[in-house]
C-alpha cells in the first residue's frame, strides 16, 4: 500500500476517531432505548447528587458519597436498583448489612471489606437507613 | 447473560488493547532511541502492528463496557471517572492507529516524534481509565 502524507493521514485519522466516537455513542444510545425498562442512571456528578439531600445527617451524607462511588453503579443512583436490588426499606439488621457490604454475596456482591473502613460502612449504612419509600 | 458474565468479559478484553498499546509505546520508543537501521525497522514494524492489533481491541473492550452499563456512558463515581479517561483514550488509540496505518511503518522523524508524544498520551488516559475500572471491582 502507497504511504500517504502525514498531513493527509493525520485528517483521515481524526475522521474514523470521530467515525468511532459517534458509532459508539449511536450503539450506547440504542442500547439506552433498548433497556428502558429498566431504570438507568443519569448523568449527575458525586457533587451534585450530594447536594440534594440536604436534611442527611454528616453520616449519612457521607454515606450518601460513598453509595455513589462504589454502589450506585449497581444499585442505581437512587438506590431503586439496578442490577443490584432496591435498598430502600432494608429490612435487615445493621450488623447484616455490615456483613454483606464486607464479605460480598458470592456470584452476586463484591467484597468491600479490603476497600471500605468500618467507619465507611457505617456510614454507608447510616444513608441506606434515611431510604424510605 | 448476567452482569457477572460481562463484567468479567469487560475485564479481559480491556487488558488486551491496554497492554497491546503499552507494548506500542514501548517499542516505538525503543525504534526512536535505537541506532541500528536495521533494529529500529524491526521496532517500529513492532509497533505499528501493535497499534493496530490494539485499536481494534479496544472496540471490543468500549462495546463490553457499553453492555455491561447498558448503554450509559456517563454515570457516577468511579464510573464517571472511568469514563472520563476512556472515551478520550479511545478517540486517541483509534486516531493513532489509523494515522500510522496510511502513514506506514515510516514515517518522518518529526512525525512520529509528534506520535510518541500523542500515544504516551493514550497510555496514560488508558492507565488511568483501568485504575478507575479496578476501583470498581479489585478495590474491594
Amino acid at each position: 500500500m502507497k504511504s500517504w502524507s502525514g498531513d493527509k493521514a493525520m485528517v483521515a485519522a481524526i475522521c474514523a476517531s470521530g467515525t468511532a466516537l459517534v458509532s459508539m455513542l449511536g450503539i450506547a444510545s440504542i442500547m439506552r432505548h433498548g433497556a428502558s425498562t429498566i431504570p438507568v442512571p443519569t448523568l449527575v456528578t458525586t457533587a451534585q447528587a450530594a447536594v440534594k439531600s440536604p436534611e442527611l445527617t454528616a453520616d449519612a451524607a457521607q454515606g450518601r458519597h460513598l453509595f455513589l462511588m462504589n454502589c450506585a453503579h449497581c444499585h442505581g443512583d437512587d438506590a431503586r436498583g439496578d442490577e443490584g436490588p432496591d435498598l430502600h426499606d432494608l429490612h435487615r439488621s445493621d450488623a447484616r448489612i455490615h456483613e454483606v457490604i464486607t464479605a460480598g454475596i458470592k456470584g452476586e456482591m463484591p467484597s468491600f471489606g479490603k476497600k471500605l473502613g468500618d467507619s465507611d460502612v457505617r456510614q454507608l449504612i447510616a444513608y441506606v437507613r434515611t431510604l424510605h419509600g | 447473560m448476567n452482569s457477572i458474565f460481562w463484567e468479567r468479559a469487560h475485564g479481559g478484553l480491556t487488558h488486551l488493547p491496554i497492554a497491546l498499546n503499552f507494548a506500542a509505546a514501548f517499542f516505538d520508543a525503543l525504534a526512536f532511541f535505537c541506532r541500528r537501521s536495521s533494529r529500529r525497522r524491526e521496532f517500529k514494524a513492532i509497533g505499528y502492528w501493535l497499534v493496530i492489533f490494539g485499536a481494534l481491541g479496544s472496540l471490543g473492550a468500549v462495546l463490553s463496557g457499553l453492555v455491561l452499563t447498558k448503554g450509559v456512558i456517563g454515570g457516577t463515581g468511579a464510573v464517571l471517572w472511568h469514563h472520563y479517561f476512556v472515551w478520550p483514550a479511545f478517540i486517541l488509540i483509534v486516531g493513532l492507529a489509523t494515522w500510522r496505518f496510511l502513514v506506514g511503518r515510516e514515517p518522518s522523524r518529526r512525525a512520529f516524534k509528534l506520535y510518541l508524544a500523542v500515544i504516551l498520551v493514550g497510555c496514560s488516559l488508558m492507565g488511568a481509565a483501568g485504575f478507575f475500572g479496578g476501583e470498581m471491582l479489585l478495590g474491594h
